[in-house]
């Protein structure tokens, strides 16, 4: 039997991916790319006897995409075999929806088309009657809840008949007569769209009214004089640009599709949420909450990681001795076995203490809307370094992952404002770094060092930010949707938080291994006081650090090198898959594989120092305690290991979104940056 | 009926958009979120410290928030009887 390629698209926030999870709780394979929702996600499902290709396309208002996220789904949309399209409309924002709705059944795909959140339509006033859009639009329009899981199954179950049943033609909204007439006259011209190309010429010849960089130059180059003389007709007659006409028309028809199906009955609304949001929203108060709420979320993860890490102390410290009767036996082997531990006994009892609840809330946090509403507060502030509030989007996810992150510029329309983003992005310590520098102040400055850090991060980043933007054009503006708070589902964050430690035990912990025994080997064979003389004038003279932690710096680049290889091979494998994104979704592959990889740098930075007293105790706050560093050393050591290029996946996405020569030049200005601020500091030890 | 720029209007009181004087980019944008020549919407902050916070009242749109700069392209006029 065939496997049915399905996809999911629908406007940002209508619940696609909320709809995805519960569709793939119903899988057979497990092929779950998770990630935010600027990547395509896939998942195996099954269901009566079939095995479903499910995918989660990017969010997209409408095809005409206005940043690189939306062209994702475009180019998908255009570009792919697909079997069935599955419409997921935001029941609340009935006739908006509807206008994407109308270009996706311009684009002439199978379709489908869940109706979402329903419950929360109704809740306001709006009932809509899906069986009559059903048979107005000749599809399948099934009613769902995907928050509470209703309506999903029989959603699948509809989707499973029509696409067993022969193809069916889709309908036709005939647009104001005199554009429709040029329309048909242009599709009349056009030469059939090229196999592999979906789309039917009525649908291209309204892009080349609409939106002509979309439509491939073989439909529209033959009859450019045509499209010109009736871009020219319609602009006259309606004194508006072309893509605002059709723009007005797809309103109109969505307008009278939405007022067709629905009635409104006004309600008592709760006013819960406006409520809130003047809070949230307000320029004073909710300035004030937005800090807190940081105060309180990172303190929360300091806390419980320091509680964590010393509750595992005691019992990771039971295991070295036993390892020492293998010095007798051979001391390579020793040697080996004792690397080895102490990548597993830093992963357990230095990086997981921090790392887990940072993802769990972390997790919670993205569910709840806020997100959006740190980028209205935070607006003002950003067009002061050159940017605008949608960078905070790609912000605050760099506190989990750079590379993450870096997909996450993809929302903004504006490739300057995407580039500064990405090149202040390795400035933001991510969870890895996060985890070093809770671990390292913990143990040996005191947690207001922690938030030192951080405040001098940013600052660094305003500063670097403002450097840069001094020689590129203004920002754009900013136009955002802020949607409606939710509460965060706690089994949606679970479940994140599962699927990211399951990759943290199964790709992260191996290379730590790996690592850390290589680690030992390059100690053993003296290999490390070389490079460290090498290094000393940085390290040591520059930084006034001990010279040892030379080599753990340079560590990072030996395993560099080991992902190249990883990531030629992982290249290679792409080529084979369907996918458009192949090397996007490698690289995906790489994040996951590499995620939370600069806590190998740091931790190997880390480790160095910590290999003497490793062999004694296990590495955890007590014993990071005993780091010969003075408070002022832990400060400009993690200042620098902060700031400096935070590992090879972020330099391999940064090369894929942006072009190598960014990546080069991101590189090149972390470790200046980097250097000079440690070095800032260090003088001001120095002084004071 | 007084037409001014959204970024001066006052919060809670109902304006008609007259014209949007932004370029090509922001326009689609602006269209692709609902936001049309004509539209009842209505202001829902007055700081000048922050992007100006609208809704739609024609389409019952979601909560959009517009950076002054661009508000400031953006002509209103009152939309009272």
């Amino acid at each position: 039997m065939t496997n049915y390629k399905v996809v999911l698209v629908g406007q940002p926030n209508a619940g696609k991916s909320t709809l995805f999870n519960v569709l793939s709780d119903i899988k057979a394979a497990a092929g779950n790319f998770a990630g935010t929702s600027v990547r395509i996600t896939q998942s195996a499902v099954q269901l009566q006897g079939r095995v479903f290709q499910l995918l989660d396309l990017p969010g997209t208002y409408s095809l005409n995409a206005a940043d690189d996220a939306e062209k994702i789904t475009r180019d998908y949309l255009l570009g792919e075999k697909i079997d069935l399209v599955i419409n997921v409309v935001d029941s609340t924002l009935l006739s908006r929806s509807l206008e994407l709705t109308s270009e996706l059944l311009e684009l002439g795909l199978p379709m489908a088309i869940a109706l979402n959140m329903q419950d929360e339509a109704e809740k306001r006033g709006l009932m809509i009657d899906h069986e009559k859009l059903e048979a107005l639009l000749g599809i399948p329009v099934v009613p769902t809840s995907a928050l509470h899981g209703k309506g999903v199954l029989h959603l699948m179950e509809r989707c499973v008949l029509k696409l067993n049943a022969p193809p069916t033609s889709l309908p036709v909204f005939p647009y104001t007569a005199h554009i429709e007439s040029l329309v048909q006259g242009l599709a009349g011209a056009m030469a059939p769209p090229g196999s592999g190309q979906n789309g039917s010429r009525r649908f291209y010849a309204i892009k080349t009214i609409e939106n002509p960089d979309m439509v491939p130059a073989a439909l529209s180059r033959p009859i450019a004089a045509q499209i010109a003389a009736a871009c020219s007709q319609i602009r006259d007659f309606h004194r508006l640009e072309c893509f605002e006409s059709i723009a007005y028309e797809r309103h109109h028809l969505a307008m009278k599709l939405s007022e067709a199906i629905s009635g409104f009955v006004p309600r008592q609304t709760i006013h819960l949420h406006d409520r809130l949001d003047r809070f949230l929203l307000h320029p004073l108060l909710g300035r004030l909450f937005l800090i807190a709420y940081f105060l309180v979320f990172y303190a929360l993860i300091f806390f419980s990681g320091n509680l964590f890490s010393r509750w595992l102390d005691p019992l990771l410290n039971r295991i070295p001795p036993l390892l020492l009767p293998l010095q007798k036996v051979s001391s390579l082997l020793w040697i080996t076995a004792d690397g080895l531990w102490q990548g597993l006994s830093g992963s357990l009892g230095v990086v997981l203490p921090y790392f887990l609840p940072l993802i769990f809330l972390h997790a919670l946090f993205e569910d709840t809307g806020y997100l959006s509403r740190i980028a209205f507060l935070l607006d003002g502030l950003l067009h002061h370094i050159g940017l605008h509030g949608k960078a905070v989007a790609a912000f605050i996810l760099g506190f989990g992952c750079t590379a993450p992150a870096l997909y996450a510029t993809r929302i903004m329309e504006n490739r300057r404002d995407r580039t500064l983003t990405a090149l202040l992005l390795p400035f933001i310590p991510c969870s890895a770094r996060n985890a070093v520098i809770f671990a390292l102040t913990a143990a040996l400055a005191g947690p207001i060092w922690a938030l030192v850090i951080y405040v001098f991060v940013l600052l660094v980043i305003a500063v670097t930010g403002k450097a840069i933007s001094l020689f590129l054009a203004k920002p754009g503006g900013l136009i955002m949707e802020i949607p409606d708070l939710k509460v965060p589902s706690l089994r949606n964050a679970l479940t994140a938080t599962g699927r990211q430690l399951k990759e943290f035990a199964s790709a992260v912990v191996p290379l730590l291994l790996l690592g850390s025994a290589a680690m030992s080997w390059l100690s053993h064979l003296n290999i490390g006081a070389r490079i460290d003389a090498l290094f000393s004038p940085l390290v040591h003279g520059l930084l006034g650090l001990p010279a040892q932690l030379g080599t753990t710096l340079v560590f990072g680049f030996f395993r560099k090198e080991l992902i190249v290889i990883m990531a030629k091979q992982a290249l290679g494998a792409a080529s084979l898959s369907l996918l458009p994104l192949t090397s996007g979704q490698t690289v995906v592959f790489l994040v996951f594989v590499t995620l939370y990889f600069p806590c190998f740098t740091t931790f190997v930075v880390m480790g160095k120092e910590l290999i003497v007293i490793m062999a004694k105790q296990a590495l955890g706050a007590a014993s990071l305690s005993l780091l010969p560093l003075t408070s002022g050393q832990t400060v400009v050591f993690l200042v620098f290991v902060t700031l400096y290029f935070p590992c090879f996946t972020t330099f391999v996405v940064m090369g894929k979104e942006f072009g190598w020569k960014t990546a080069g030049a991101s590189a090149v200005l972390s470790v200046v940056v980097a250097a000079l601020a440690a070095y800032l500091f260090k003088i001001l030890f120095v002084i004071f | 009926m007084k037409i001014m720029s959204l970024n001066l209007v006052p919060r809670n009181i109902p304006q008609r958009v007259i014209e949007i004087k932004a370029g090509h980019e922001a326009k689609r944008k602006l269209l692709a979120l609902g936001i049309h020549m004509g539209d009842s919407i209505v202001r829902l902050n007055d700081s000048r410290w922050s992007p100006v916070l609208i809704r739609n009242l024609t389409t019952r749109s979601s909560k959009i928030a517009i950076g002054q700069g661009l508000a400031r392209k953006i002509l209103v006029g009152d939309d009272k009887l």
